[in-house]
């Protein structure tokens, strides 16, 4: 078969079997969007966790990538932990109050959530939540 | 102006571009990610093991990034944002070590993309470059200067996945709920890698054990996959999906 392949910017070698050095080449997939998006959650109060239910419908498990803003700082989510040590706002003891995230993938929809540690200190805390999913399966 | 346009499609190899979507090498239709900066910054501790190296993007919007650090753990190996923290704001992603060793110069690879981290579109941005330009619906391709409103450029590079090393494996956890796990990829090189637990629907890592105290670490070299569980069920098959991409972090 044909190809078609497009060398990085300073790559010479067309015929290279580097395949990294290739911006794009028409063997490898590149991951293909199929929905994103962005939304503001609220640790109500009275509550410690808050979550997101975002449907993809595809009916697999697709490529995810999502993160987390709060204040002007954005972090990636990962499986369970990610999230920010030092949220600005401190407990009753003067320390410095976490928030922890999670993800939860299924064939139908990715639910993004987040917890305030310690325990119910960030009330009526909004944070925004970001996501690109993939049509690509995992 | 018709935006009406054909749609171009590229199949895999012995694939048709009648193929699902998600089977095909690219579409038109739809957006890639498009790495606009990559490479290793250096991030040394002060007395206090804490330490920042900033990055500047200036895309005055918060995009799509990803990263793999070395150093603190084991200094052959690249593991997936364990031990520096990686933060964006609207000009600058931040890698910052904290509490590891003091006086020590620890490395982070990373990958910004163009994208927004919603994929949204924009503007403002003179920075469009290749001379494949694929338009995201509604604007055109000829004129288009803001890289949020492209689905594809050449003169980026895009995430290339490598769907023969890619696949599923299995680890069967010990009476203590532990395990681990090694696969080969045999590139020759360090090469972006990405794991799914399928049972729960989680990314790894599980840096911190949240959910009935599980840990999930993946770490890479030139040739291998490693990974490690532990305060899983005892006894218990897990299930797992990777991604491994041809680009390469070292």
């Amino acid at each position: 078969m044909a190809k078609i392949k497009a060398l990085k910017s300073g790559e010479t070698d067309i015929e290279s079997t580097d395949i990294w050095r290739f911006a794009f080449h028409s063997d490898y997939p590149t991951f293909k969007i199929a929905t994103a998006g962005t939304q503001d959650v609220t640790i109500l109060a009275g509550t410690s966790e808050i979550y997101l239910d975002i449907t993809h419908g595809l009916g697999y498990k697709p490529i995810f990538f999502a993160f987390l803003k709060y204040g002007i700082e954005t972090i990636p989510i990962f499986g369970d932990g990610s999230g920010i040590f030092d949220t600005g706002i401190l407990d009753e003891h003067g320390d410095p109050t976490s928030i922890i995230t999670y993800q939860t993938l299924s064939d139908t929809k990715l639910r993004l959530g987040l917890y305030s540690a310690p325990y119910n200190l960030l009330n009526n805390t909004t944070f925004t939540l970001s996501w690109i999913i993939a049509l690509d399966e995992f | 102006m018709n935006f009406n346009m054909a749609v171009f499609k590229i199949a895999k190899p012995n694939g048709t571009v009648d193929d699902s979507e998600k089977d095909l090498v690219m579409t038109s239709d739809r957006a890639c990610i498009i790495e606009m900066f990559s490479g290793i910054a250096e991030i040394t501790t002060d007395d206090d093991g804490n330490g920042t190296t900033e990055i500047t993007h200036n895309l005055g919007y918060v995009p799509m990034f990803f990263c793999f650090d070395k150093g603190y753990l084991d200094t052959t190996y690249w593991y997936p944002m364990y031990s520096i923290y990686a933060k964006a704001t609207t000009t600058k992603l931040i890698l910052e070590a904290l509490y590891l060793d003091a006086n020590t110069t620890y490395q982070c690879f990373y990958s910004i993309a163009g994208n927004r981290n919603d994929n949204a579109v924009g503007s403002g941005n003179s920075n469009v470059t290749g001379k494949i330009k694929i338009a995201k619906s509604g604007y055109d391709a000829e004129y288009e200067t803001d890289i949020r409103n492209m689905n594809f450029v050449s003169g980026y590079n895009v995430w290339k996945v490598d769907t023969t090393l890619s696949g599923s494996f299995t680890v069967d956890t010990d009476g203590d709920g532990a395990g681990t796990f090694e696969i080969t990829h045999g590139l020759g090189y360090v090469p972006m890698v990405f794991i799914l637990n399928t049972d729960e629907g989680k990314m790894l890592p599980y840096t911190v054990p949240l959910f009935g105290g599980v840990f999930m670490l993946y770490w890479l070299d030139s040739n291998k996959i490693y990974g490690e569980i532990s305060g899983a069920d005892p006894s218990t098959t897990l299930n797992f999906k990777y991604k491994v991409l041809r680009d390469k972090i070292q």
